[in-house]
């Protein structure tokens, strides 16, 4: 049981540390703590976001730089990601190629002919007015709302 | 060859006709663990069924060369001379494609787990990579890890960028890839078995959406972030033949629908409820049909034994 909660515990920080990063992926500047969490939308603790930017700033995924009180976080491009974006790209190309499909599975598979319009129609019922806002004016937005 | 021996034989043909269909009434994880889990046994015990024909045959064969030679030996020999013939070649084939199937998956995942250490210290298990293509994908590896492009992060929201998130996930910590190779390799073993490979992939993919549904607690949410992505991928595939779709085209039944569009329907239909009656009788019949497989196994190596044995006395016979 201890271990389990631990392991959940441990699952929870990750995808919290993926979101993150996730979020900064897209952001067109460095964020503060207090717009990551806004953008992150959920009942999020600021001292949570908080711990978890440091923590990512430690294992050296994160920049950051001092704004006034507060610290701006970025994601850190350094040499090895871009040794790991190579990779990556290699792999991209790679995934139209059916005999990978055992090892890398991937988010949405092509569409066929009819799912474009099946697919928007869907979306439109499911009834969500937000759509996603392009990268860079989510990152405007979030920093003009910020006190 | 004894009764049991058919009963594999006839679970091979009538498992992918009824196979996806049992699936379609069970929640994705079970489908994924029983599909596979059926798979394995009929594969194991058709293999065996056909390797104990074999020996059977081989076994005849030495006995009507050691046998005085009469017609009547022949004629009745014949039948289960061609019978056991074929299923010898078959079992040689099969357990050649077995071998190499396996050799191929080993290969694989070998060469998954080198991209994925290539990969870097991908912080939290998590690669961005910075493409205008969107798209995201798991790496099966030690550890796995998650690779997403920028664009795809851009063409959803946060609460969607946390159920693609959520999703490649689960793919990882339940290890969907072993089971889609090991129902590869059911159906490299028994090329019958081909139409539940199919299912099983796409149930990974509920699967995971599933999970990732329980994530964020919402299924209409996980809905809308698998469509957008599909359509964010898809607008960025300008490579690919897309045939305009006239209004005719655009209502299509049921059946054609593709797996993006069966996932998302899925998701905004109700969750398919846990069957404990459908599951125990799926294991129960996988169970049967490895016990049938054993005992056709050890009803005919008995006769193997009996038939050496005669081979053996007919041999003494005139010495003595």
């Amino acid at each position: 049981m201890v271990a389990d909660d631990r392991r959940g515990e441990r699952r929870r920080r990750g995808a919290l540390e993926q979101q993150i990063l996730s979020c900064l992926a897209v952001a067109s500047d460095p964020m503060t703590p207090a717009e990551v969490q806004e953008a992150l939308g959920a009942e999020l603790a600021y001292t949570t976001v908080m711990t978890t930017l440091t923590r990512l700033y430690e294992k050296r995924a994160l920049t950051r730089e001092a704004d006034g009180r507060a610290y701006r976080y970025a994601l850190n491009g350094d040499e090895n990601e871009a040794a790991a974006n190579v990779t990556a790209h290699q792999m991209l190309r790679l995934l139209d190629r059916s005999d990978r499909a055992e090892v890398l599975s991937r988010f949405v598979a092509d569409l066929q002919p009819g799912d474009e319009v099946l697919l928007s129609k869907l979306l439109q019922v499911s009834g969500e007015a937000d759509q996603p806002a392009a990268p860079p004016r989510r990152g405007r937005r979030s920093s003009r709302k910020q006190p | 060859m004894s009764a049991w021996a058919w009963v594999p034989l006839i679970m091979a043909l009538i498992a992918p006709l009824v196979g996806p269909r049992i699936v379609r009434s069970l929640p994705p994880a079970a489908a994924v663990r029983l599909a596979t889990i059926v798979a394995i046994a009929i594969a194991a015990s058709t293999g065996l069924v056909l390797a104990i024909a074999a020996e059977l045959t081989l076994a005849q064969v030495e006995e009507i060369t050691h046998a005085e030679f009469t017609r009547g030996v022949a004629r009745a020999s014949v039948i289960s001379l061609v019978v056991g013939g074929v299923a010898a070649v078959a079992v040689t084939v099969l357990a050649l494609a077995a071998v190499l199937s396996v050799m191929r998956s080993a290969h694989q995942l070998l060469q998954a787990s080198r991209q994925a250490r290539h990969l870097g210290e991908a912080r939290s298990g998590l690669v961005v990579v910075q493409d205008p293509t969107p798209a995201a994908f798991a790496v099966t590896g030690h550890p796995g890890r998650v690779v997403v492009s920028t664009a795809m992060l851009g063409a959803l929201n946060c609460k969607e960028r946390e159920v693609l998130l959520a999703h490649e996930n689960a793919h990882l910590r339940h290890h969907h890839q072993v089971y889609i190779q090991l129902a590869a390799l059911a159906a490299a073993a028994n090329p019958l078995l081909k139409p539940l490979v199919a299912p099983v992939r796409t149930n990974t993919e509920r699967w995971a959406d599933e999970t990732a549904a329980a994530q964020v607690g919402d299924r209409r949410l996980v809905a809308r972030a698998v469509a957008r992505a599909a359509l964010a991928s898809h607008a960025h595939a300008p490579g690919q033949p897309w045939p305009p779709v006239s209004p005719m085209l655009g209502s299509r039944s049921d059946e054609s629908e593709s797996e993006i569009a069966q996932r998302v329907q899925c998701l905004l239909d109700p969750p398919v409820r846990r069957s404990g009656g459908l599951t125990a009788l799926v294991l129960a019949t996988a169970i049967a049909c490895t016990a049938a497989g054993g005992a056709a196994a050890v009803v005919g190596h008995a006769k193997v034994e009996r038939i050496e044995a005669a081979a053996t006395t007919v041999d003494d016979g005139p010495g003595r």
